[in-house]
């Protein structure tokens, strides 16, 4: 019975700590949307909140779920959103049949803002330095993901024409905002 | 004279063996306290917290897998119903009952769709906790698995077993599940460290290399996975930068605030 009481009590005592511990994660952003971040683009009426994206098996990003088109995620190994580095979300054009959270993405302009907001409701704002669009098979790794001397937000998401055989978009339209202002 | 010389004979018999015996019980008692402070250690390293954590991760991947592969099988079952009941639709345009099976058929499909999902994400999830678990595993210089002899008497990293799930695609990292010498609990492939160093660190501990992380018997872990270790014992300790090398885009990025670089672009739309 004592010895498993101890090891129950280990096996409680871990999954704490496996609670705890991924706040270690390199980088902080899954931690930051561990603890819950939302997005805002007024100018295009964005909303959402942000959930975390790693990997797919062939090592590209992974992306929000087509069935929740809506929903934008952040890039969980680089940095949250507010810390020095070029943190990344994602979001889709259209999914499902419909609508996607950045369908007007490549509508925005240098200067818009775009709030990222914490559940404690610290926001740091950033203010959009330029909107490109890149194809799928040049996508520019290297400025997207290089480190950045301060804190930078990329908003992702597909454009261009319609690849019907593909079913999906042959670019990707990027956009690069930097941190200008944060508030409580 | 003769007796006493006997005697004495004896007594330097008797020491020596004596001695011998000493030495011997004393060669013995030392390996049995190395084999006890060994097997304390590799013990103490799989009770510790880092280390459960490590084994629950493991277990809640191996769940969320299976329960993927579920997911995705009931999903290609959905894809082959919406089909079938598309053809029969499309060859009786006018069969009501038709075209309610097809209209059901793409309702449970979409719910398919979005179950798939659900536990794509739970997977990844699951992925991604191990490893970090791992990571923090190995940072902290923990033997979880007890892979160095001695074994340890009480495997508290090892959870009951469950049945592994089907066939796993390539995990595109070299390594491949179900060798020989695996050891028990659910497999570890490349795709499971969050670097090279720490895939590397899993191999170093035992070089038999029971999950098969050095395809290649370099001596090098996971590097088709990863790209080539750094020349530099300093740079390739630390948490690296994984560069990406095919997705034909223009450079390699710079820095270490991105720690693994996704492949290629964003697939952020679907015309489905």
């Amino acid at each position: 019975m004592k010895r498993t009481a101890a090891l129950l009590a280990g096996l409680l005592l871990c999954t704490l700590t496996a609670a705890c511990g991924s706040g270690e994660q390199p980088g902080g952003a899954a931690a930051a949307v561990e603890r819950g971040l939302s997005i805002t683009i007024p100018s295009i009426g964005v909303q959402s909140s942000l959930i975390p994206l790693g990997l797919n098996e062939d090592r590209t990003v992974a992306t929000p779920p087509l069935s929740t088109p809506m929903q934008a995620g952040l890039y969980v190994n680089g940095p949250a959103p507010g810390d020095p580095g070029p943190a990344v979300v994602l979001g889709h054009i259209n999914g499902g049949g419909q609508e996607g959270v950045f369908s007007r993405l490549a509508q925005v302009k240098a200067g818009d803002e775009v709030d990222v907001a914490k559940t404690d409701g610290t926001t740091a704002t950033f203010t959009i330095r330029e909107v490109t669009r890149a194809p799928k098979d040049a996508f520019p790794t290297a400025k997207v993901y290089s480190d950045t001397p301060n804190p930078q937000l990329r908003l992702i998401t597909c454009g261009g024409a319609l690849d019907r055989t593909a079913r999906s978009y042959v670019d990707n339209v990027i956009v690069y905002a930097d941190l200008t202002g944060t508030r409580a | 004279m003769v007796i006493s010389r006997c005697l004495t004979l004896g007594e330097i018999l008797s020491v020596l063996v004596h001695r011998r015996l000493v030495a011997g019980l004393g060669a013995a008692v030392m390996a049995a306290g190395l084999l006890l402070s060994a097997g304390s250690a590799s013990a103490q390293d799989s009770s510790d917290p880092k280390c459960v954590a490590v084994a629950t991760a493991k277990k809640a991947k191996t769940t969320a897998e299976a329960a993927y592969d579920d997911a995705k099988t009931k999903l290609t079952n959905a894809s082959s119903a919406v089909t079938e009941a598309e053809s029969a639709a499309n060859a009786a345009p006018n069969d009501a009952d038709l075209q309610t099976k097809l209209t059901a058929a793409r309702a449970a499909h979409n719910q398919a769709m979005t179950a798939e999902a659900a536990a794509d994400s739970t997977r990844k999830g699951a992925a991604m906790n191990l490893s970090q678990a791992v990571d923090a595993a190995v940072k902290a210089g923990l033997d979880c698995d007890g892979t160095n002899p001695p074994k340890t008497p009480v495997e508290v990293t090892d959870p009951p077993k469950t049945p592994p799930s089907p066939a796993k695609p390539d995990n595109g990292g070299g390594n491949r599940p179900g060798g020989p010498g695996k050891p028990a609990g659910p497999d570890l492939n490349c795709r499971d460290f969050v670097s090279r160093p720490a895939a590397q660190a899993v191999l170093d501990a035992d070089r038999s290399d029971p999950y098969r992380l050095d395809a290649d018997h370099d001596g090098y872990a996971c590097e088709d996975f990863f790209g080539e270790p750094s020349e530099d014992p300093d740079v390739d300790h630390d948490v690296t930068v994984d560069h990406t090398d095919d997705d034909d885009s223009d450079a390699d990025t710079s820095g270490d605030q991105v720690t693994v670089v996704p492949e290629g672009s964003a697939d952020t739309g679907s015309a489905l």
